[in-house]
C-alpha cells in the first residue's frame, strides 16, 4: 500500500474546489456533475441516505422539486479539514439562500453544518461521506465528538447580544 | 466532467483570489482607478450591458457611482471560486457564486438584506506577473445557468 503524504495547501484549495463544484452543480440542476462529485462507494446522508450513483442522482431530481428552487443558493464556509493526501475529514457551515419570487432579494431559509469525508482518486478529490446536520445540532453534541454541557437554566440564548454599537 | 487544474500553482491560484478581493473591494469602496486596475488594457466586463477596455470599463464603474441604488452600502461577496487552468499556468477560466448586501439606511442593527445572487464567469491572465481579468461577466441566478431546472425562469418572476 502508498504511504500517503501529508494534506498540502494545494490539496485544500482543490477540497474548497470540490464544494464549489458540488454547490454549483446542485443549485443549478446539473445531475451529472453532482454524482461526480461523489467517488466510487460514496454516501449522501443528508435527510436521506443515497449510496449509490443512482440513488444519488434521483436525491438531486428529488430535492430539485423542493419549493425554494429555483433561485435557491447553498453556501459553505469556515471549513475545518484534518487527514492526509489520500483521505480527509471535512467539517463546513453551510447556509441556504432563497430568492424571494418575483426580486432580485433573498433570504436565508437554512443552515448547519456538514461533517464529510472526502478521498483523492488519481488525483481528484471527491465526497466519500457527506453528512449534513442541522444548526440546533451544535448545541447538542460538539461535532459528533461529546456532548455539550447544558446551558444555564433560564438563559435563552448564549449569544453575546452586546450594545448598541453607534 | 470539469477539467482538473494542473497548471496552477497554489501561489497562482492565491493571487488570482486576490484578484476578486481586490475587485470587489474596488467597487464597493467606489475606486474606479483601481478597480480599472484589475483589468488588463483589452478587457471585456459584461454586466446588463458590454463595456470594452479600460475607457469602456471607466464609464461603467462612473455611472455605477453615480447611479446604483446600492451603492455606497453595499457589499459583493464572492465564494465558491472555481479556477481551471487555461494556457499552462498564465491564463485560467474562473467562476464563482456572487451574493450583494445592502445595507438600509437609518438603521443601525436588522439593517442588511441580500439584495442579489449572481455568479460571474471570467478569464484572467498574468501579465508581468500580475493576474488581471481579461473578460469578466456577471449573471443573475437564472437563465441558462438553471436551464436544467425545469420552469425555472416562471417560477422566479411569478
Amino acid at each position: 500500500m502508498a504511504v500517503s503524504g501529508p494534506l498540502t495547501v494545494e490539496d485544500r484549495l482543490l477540497i474548497r474546489e470540490l464544494y464549489a463544484r458540488y454547490v454549483w452543480a446542485m443549485d443549478s440542476g446539473d445531475l451529472d456533475a453532482f454524482v461526480d462529485c461523489y467517488a466510487p462507494g460514496g454516501r449522501l446522508d443528508v435527510g436521506r441516505a443515497a449510496t449509490t450513483p443512482e440513488e444519488i442522482r434521483n436525491w438531486l431530481a428529488e430535492f430539485l422539486k423542493d419549493s425554494a428552487f429555483p433561485g435557491s443558493q447553498h453556501h459553505y464556509n469556515q471549513f475545518v479539514m484534518d487527514g492526509n493526501g489520500s483521505s480527509c475529514q471535512v467539517r463546513a457551515y453551510w447556509a441556504r439562500l432563497y430568492r424571494l419570487p418575483g426580486t432580485t432579494s433573498s433570504q436565508i431559509i437554512a443552515q448547519g453544518y456538514y461533517t464529510d469525508t472526502v478521498v483523492k482518486i488519481d488525483g481528484r478529490w471527491r465526497f466519500l461521506v457527506k453528512r449534513s446536520h442541522p444548526a440546533h445540532e451544535l448545541r447538542e453534541q460538539k461535532f459528533g465528538q461529546e456532548p455539550a454541557t447544558s446551558p444555564p437554566v433560564g438563559e435563552d440564548s448564549l449569544y453575546d447580544v452586546g450594545t448598541p454599537l453607534f | 466532467m470539469e477539467s482538473e487544474n494542473v497548471g496552477l500553482s497554489v501561489e497562482d491560484r492565491l493571487e488570482i483570489m486576490e484578484l476578486y478581493a481586490r475587485n470587489t473591494w474596488a467597487l464597493d469602496v467606489g475606486d474606479a482607478d483601481r478597480f480599472i486596475a484589475t483589468f488588463t488594457p483589452d478587457a471585456t466586463l459584461q454586466m446588463k450591458h458590454r463595456y470594452v477596455g479600460h475607457e469602456g470599463i471607466r464609464w461603467f464603474i462612473e455611472l455605477f457611482l453615480q447611479q446604483d441604488f446600492g451603492f455606497p452600502r453595499a457589499q459583493h461577496l464572492l465564494s465558491h471560486l472555481v479556477i481551471d487552468d487555461a494556457g499552462g499556468g498564465k491564463g485560467c477560466r474562473s467562476r464563482a457564486y456572487v451574493t450583494r448586501v445592502h445595507r438600509l439606511p437609518g438603521q443601525h442593527r436588522g439593517n442588511c438584506q441580500v439584495i442579489w445572487t449572481g455568479y460571474c464567469v471570467d478569464t484572467c491572465v498574468k501579465r508581468e506577473d500580475r493576474w488581471l481579468f481579461q473578460s469578466r461577466a456577471l449573471h443573475a441566478w437564472e437563465g441558462d445557468v438553471m436551464a436544467a431546472i425545469n420552469g425555472a425562469d416562471e417560477m422566479l418572476r411569478s
